[in-house]
């Protein structure tokens, strides 16, 4: 029987003193380090002695903390020493992994450049070769790296999974002593991670005597991401999250951030953004999505032209590489003020002396607010300095709490994908493509891996079985292997294999935008899953304005200027950062005390203490959270909160939705508005409409439903087969399988010599979903994006604990029924719907259709009189397009009439002031703009008269304008 | 259900009651090996797919003759290993179940009859069969005298049925009149467009998108639209005329 040994995580509690490094240097390195240091840092103090000794580490401390030279140093040491004595030999003794590509800078910084003053101060040609290989790399360096072998490598994950597969390559890797993985923080939550800690396990195989050494930015839970790192063996944890000092704030531009028009906030943040800036020397501004970074921009340069001219820059994604290199080049030199970017410099590569970091609305997780604040004060003891500017009521309650847990040391856990089959086959044919594998020790290998320790041997055996092709007939399947099974062993199969993988390798699916153009100009991008939803005559936000979409050519897609109308269809909410569940518990807790504060019936002042030392904000911010609370409260007696659901049913002239406020965060409530929606669409055979964000959701049908009995009877044990049937129809499942499908290698990207673009990949996929469907509904792909969208996308493992929870009754579930929104359910209400869910069958669906279209051309035959009707059908087609015109026309003279009409019950009000008149006569024309604060005012004192009197189509207007439409404008006011 | 007098839509065929004919149009055989050829595993389905669905279009009906409208194969520029024995296969499997298959020349048939004359059958540009002419619909000719009614393929007829935020893409058939200007003398003719009989994609909105027939380029506003469901493509939904669904879907 095999010997199990309990794996140990052990976390180093104490340093190793100054002098026990100092022995361990060789008389080089410790020269070298003295003249330009003055004594060991924190972390190399922590870190450098279980380096030396090849233990496995995990480091987890701040941006700037010299962690990368931390790794490095006995690496360093060790080399100089080898060298010296003249034994270095053509191999790899270190492997540096990062997930980024530009490392250049940061590796001259830290590897090169001591290197070669240790030569200088020492005189020797030491000959110790450092190497970068990735995606970039030519040709030429390449053919040099195969000649001379680097002694440390620095690449990328994908990088790092060719070179194990290259055949010459390989043999440099067979003795490798260390291999350091940078920035795990930002590997551990994706696929890309997954894939590197397999090809980890597979660098473990050829080289047994690894150790590994994971350098982190703050993270939790800590002893997860160690795992992640070592898979089952031994690891010491090293963990300085605070070594900075930290100056954090929330601020809001303005002292109320709800009676006040949207341009006057607009008018307000980018004052204070200037201020903050020319406060400062440099600044750094984050603002989560990409469109918003480049109207940042745009609105600081147009609002003050003197101030930001050549010293402004945007960096985001979607911008080239060579851009993005001037900034961050830039940014060392000292030559830029500001930079805006989404989300792109919150990671690693050094971009100098930042001294204050702006984040512009929620980070949404604590980690990740750190991780951006934490890019100021780049040097170990400097203090970091970062603002987060909130723009409503529920983003300044939402940062409050986070500044509280980022004071109090409480980082939200992230989330490390497990199992994932679609990695699993590509690494399984790049093993196969290395040497014959024996199943059984295939299998232990793959297990090693803390993302598959638990792997069934089931999937195991259907990946084998997906690659050696056994789901098509015996006669096809020389054409569908990729590998051979035969007596308990697999290898690879065909000529082509090895060039398939190098140039399919990786798991970031192809994201190209569609482009979006007027004629031959360009507007913007938008992600193909949205334009797969547009049809012609749609009108949808792009970059803040609404344009009509007429048609689409491959990957651009043509619109013109749509001003004025509303938006037909959602905008695309695929780049919002979701709120991280246990950030979301605390703000539900603090909802919790603060009803507790007003059932106990505390005065004003004891409950603005309160706030004040609970969530360590100033007076205006805590009389501004006290306000949103009060009104609440005192509209409906109920404020939801961690242990409570709040289910309202809204209900006005034109809709109805049935909110619900469970803030758990969007992953979570993805989960629960979709089992809900088709737990009631099941049995009432129609589509629902669903609207999702981090504080609750809506769900709205033609029909009434009943949502609490629904959520009741979901049960947390049947969640996934509930959930799996949900998403069957989505959209964004049959993305995901795409994605899926090009990593398990089923779509591949280049062939042949050939790119496919994302348009052919998304056609192509969705004829292999059809066809993979009939194989089985349950092929190891289907079923792989099925877990990837509930497990890794959407949050199910929390959903149902929230429903565990409600089935214990430690969360109680409140229903209210409300004809105006309560507050804390505006920013939800204005929200455009996020999804339909398909219940009904596209068979179902097409009977309604036709049932609908049948009754419509009744209804429509009946309307035309008889003459024209005979006219109509003389001419046919240019009569009816006559008709069709003239039909418009007609529909534009009812809506000017309609708006007269209005017009003239304004103009007859009784008791109405002519300004105020003005005002409702701008509402009217939909001009809502820039609608008077002090006519707000006016019609919130006086709504019950206003109720009473007024005519119902005038007051439902005015009413809806007044009370929450300013809401709206402030919802997407950046 | 029938379109026009003596024309039944049997699941994604037509049937001919009188003539006892079958007609099946755009089948692409060999489109998955085409496809794994440009890089993606599609399994091998359509072939099985479609004999199981002709077997029950079989115990309906009890064809003399089986005619297929064109693009048989899909492959353009070759002959592909899955064309050859599929297409062989299929044959076999039409003949034991009729007296006459015949093949109308698609635009993806160039080397379709390397395969075909193995079974003798020669490619036809089209077919008349009493007052009915059968052709792809890729290009135009000169019409017989006592034709009445034109039936084509080519263009995989559907329509995206949209309400909301959800779009379903349904195969149709369309019928209307049409004119033609044929020997310098303009008639009228019944047309019919077929949708594809392969189930591997939905094809071309009618309604929105560019069409490529020749005999799909005048005003469609009066052709009626025949819409196919069921999951086994076995109920047909007749949606009214192209004008009235522009306005309303």
């Amino acid at each position: 029987m095999k010997h199990i040994q309990e794996q140990q995580i052990i976390k180093k509690e104490q340093p190793n003193n100054q002098n026990e490094l100092v022995n361990i240097l060789h008389p080089f390195v410790k020269q070298w380090f003295f003249s330009k240091f003055k004594e060991f840092s924190l972390p190399q103090l922590y870190g450098v002695m279980e380096i030396h000794s090849r233990k496995n580490i995990l480091i987890s401390a701040p941006t700037g903390a010299t962690k990368t030279l931390t790794g490095f140093m006995a690496i360093l040491n060790e080399l100089v020493d080898t060298a010296d004595k003249g034994i270095l030999e053509n191999k790899i003794y270190a492997v540096y992994v990062s997930p980024l590509k530009a490392l250049n800078y940061d590796i001259e910084h830290n590897l090169i450049t001591p290197l070669k003053e240790i030569e200088a101060i020492t005189g020797k040609r030491l000959g110790i070769r450092v190497a970068v290989r990735t995606g970039d790399t030519t040709q030429k360096e390449k053919i040099a790296m195969l000649k001379n072998s680097p002694h440390i490598l620095i690449t990328t994950p994908e990088s790092l999974a060719i070179l194990i597969t290259s055949v010459k390559f390989r043999d440099y890797l067979k003795d490798v002593q260390w291999c350091i993985v940078d920035e795990i923080h930002a590997l551990a939550e994706n696929k890309r991670g997954v894939y590197l800690s397999l090809s980890l396990e597979r660098l473990n195989h050829i080289s047994p005597s690894l150790a590994r050494v994971g350098l982190s930015a703050t993270i939790a839970p800590i002893e997860e991401i160690a795992k992640y790192l070592v898979g089952s063996r031994n690891c010491t944890v090293v963990e300085l999250q605070f070594l900075k000092q930290l100056d954090m704030q929330v601020i809001s531009p303005v002292k109320d951030l709800i009676n006040v028009s949207h341009n006057d906030l607009h008018h307000e943040l980018y004052t204070l953004i200037d201020k903050l800036v020319q406060e400062h020397k440099t600044t750094l501004i984050f603002t989560n999505t990409r469109a918003a970074t480049e109207r940042v921009v745009h609105h600081l340069k147009e609002k003050f032209p003197k101030n930001y001219t050549e010293n402004i820059g945007a960096h985001h994604g979607s911008l080239s590489k060579s851009h993005r290199h001037n900034i961050e080049t830039r940014l060392r030199e000292g030559k830029i003020k500001v930079v805006v970017c989404s989300t792109s410099l919150e990671l690693g590569i050094d971009i100098g002396y930042i001294d204050l970091v702006l984040c512009l609305g929620s980070p949404k997780s604590v980690a990740r607010a750190l991780q951006r604040i934490g890019r100021s004060g780049h040097q170990l003891h400097a203090v970091t300095k970062g603002r987060i500017i909130v723009l409503d009521r529920d983003d300044l309650v939402e940062c409050s709490v986070l500044l509280k847990a980022a004071v109090e040391k409480k980082i939200d856990r992230i989330h490390i994908p497990r199992n994932s089959l679609d990695v699993l086959a590509q690494q399984i044919y790049g093993m196969a493509i290395e040497q014959v594998w024996d199943e059984n020790e295939l299998f232990e290998t793959i297990k090693k891996s803390y993302c598959y320790f638990d792997l069934k041997k089931s999937d195991f055996e259907e990946i084998l079985s997906f690659l050696a092709g056994e789901f098509s007939s015996l006669e096809d399947r020389n054409i569908y292997a990729k590998i051979w099974r035969n007596d308990g062993k697999i290898g690879r199969r065909g000529k082509m294999a090895r060039v398939i993988y190098m140039t399919n390798i990786g798991t970031i699916p192809d994201q190209t935008g569609v482009e979006v153009k007027i004629g031959t100009q360009t507007i913007g991008f938008i992600d193909e899953g949205f334009l797969e939803k547009l049809k012609k005559r749609d009108v949808f936000v792009l970059g803040g304005s609404t344009y009509e979409f007429r048609f689409a050519q491959g990957m651009v897609c043509q619109v013109t200027v749509s001003a004025g109308k509303p938006p037909t269809v959602p905008s695309w909410v695929s780049e919002m950062l979701p709120l991280s569940f246990d950030l979301s518990l605390e703000i539900g807790r603090f909802r919790r005390l603060m009803e507790d504060k007003f059932l106990h019936k505390l005065s004003h002042e004891d409950i603005l203490t309160f706030i004040h030392e609970f969530l360590y904000v100033d007076k205006n911010a805590a009389e501004a959270i006290y306000n949103y609370f009060r009104l609440q409260y005192e509209y409906v007696k109920e404020i939801p909160h961690d242990k409570k659901i709040l289910i309202e049913h809204y209900n006005d002239r034109e809709e109805s939705k049935i909110m619900v406020h469970s803030l758990f965060g969007r992953r979570v409530n993805d989960v629960l508005s979709r089992a809900i929606a088709f737990a009631i669409s099941r049995s009432q055979k129609r589509d629902v409409e669903i609207g999702i964000d981090d504080n609750g959701f809506y769900i709205s049908c033609e029909k009434n439903v009943n949502v609490l009995s629904a959520l009741k009877l979901l049960k947390a044990d049947k969640l996934k087969l509930v959930m799996e049937n949900a998403i069957e129809q989505t959209e964004v499942l049959k993305r995901r399988f795409r994605h899926c499908a090009q990593r398990s290698l089923m779509i591949l990207r280049t062939y042949k010599g050939r790119t496919k673009n994302v348009g052919r990949q998304q056609v192509s996929s969705m004829i292999l979903l059809a066809a993979v469907r009939r194989i089985s509904p349950n092929f190891s792909i289907i079923k792989e994006a099925r877990r990837e969208v509930l497990e890794d996308l959407m949050d199910i493992e929390n959903a149902m604990v929230v429903l565990r929870m409600i089935e214990e009754d430690k969360i109680k579930i409140k229903e209210i029924h409300t004809s105006i929104p309560t507050p804390f359910a505006f920013n939800l209400v204005m929200q455009g719907y996020t999804d339909i869910l398909k219940i009904e069958d596209k068979v179902e669906f097409l009977k309604r259709m036709h049932q609908m279209v049948i009754a419509k051309i009744a209804l429509q035959k009946k309307n035309i009189s008889e003459d024209k009707q005979k006219d109509f059908l003389k001419n046919n087609s240019i009569d009816y397009h006559e008709l069709w015109k003239k039909s418009e026309d007609k529909k534009k003279l009812e809506e000017e009439e309609g708006k007269q009409h209005l017009k003239f019950l304004a103009y007859n009000l009784k008791h109405v002031p002519t300004f105020a008149k003005e005002q409702i006569i701008k509402i009217i024309d939909g001009e809502t703009d820039d609608i008077r604060a002090d006519f707000i005012e006016d019609v919130k004192k006086y709504r019950k008269e206003i109720e009473k009197e007024w005519p119902k189509e005038l007051k439902e207007l005015v009413l809806n304008i007044a009370l929450y439409d300013r809401r709206y404008e402030a919802a997407r006011k950046l | 259900m029938q379109i026009i007098d003596n024309v039944k839509i049997i699941g994604l065929m037509l049937y001919l009651k009188k003539q006892r004919t079958l007609i099946l149009s755009d089948i692409h055989l060999g489109y998955e090996e085409y496809m794994h050829k440009k890089g993606v595993v599609v399994p091998r389905f359509m072939l099985k797919d479609l004999i199981l669905r002709l077997e029950s279009v079989f115990e309906r009906v009890k064809p003399e003759k089986i005619i297929i409208t064109g693009d048989l194969k899909h492959e353009f520029g070759e002959i592909n290993q899955q064309e050859w024995r599929e297409i062989l296969r299929f044959l076999d499997f039409l003949l034991k179940h009729c007296r006459e298959v015949i093949i109308i020349r698609g635009n993806h048939d160039r080397f379709l009859s390397p395969i075909s004359r193995k079974r003798n059958i020669m490619l036809q540009s089209s077919v008349v069969i009493d007052e009915y002419l059968i052709a792809h619909g890729d290009e135009t000719f000169d019409i017989p005298e006592n034709v009445k009614t034109i039936i084509i393929g080519h263009e995989h007829c559907a329509i995206s049925l949209k309400q909301k935020n959800r779009v379903e893409r349904y195969k149709c058939f369309v019928s209307g009149k049409i004119m033609i200007k044929n020997k310098d003398k303009k008639q009228k003719y019944n047309l019919i467009a077929m949708p594809s009989s392969n189930t591997i994609t939905e094809g071309t909105d009618v309604l929105d998108e560019q069409l490529l027939s020749p005999f799909l380029q005048h005003d469609l506003s009066d052709f009626s639209v025949f819409v196919v469901g069921g999951k086994n493509y076995d109920e047909m939904f007749e949606f009214g005329k192209v004008k009235e669904l522009r306005k309303i879907v």
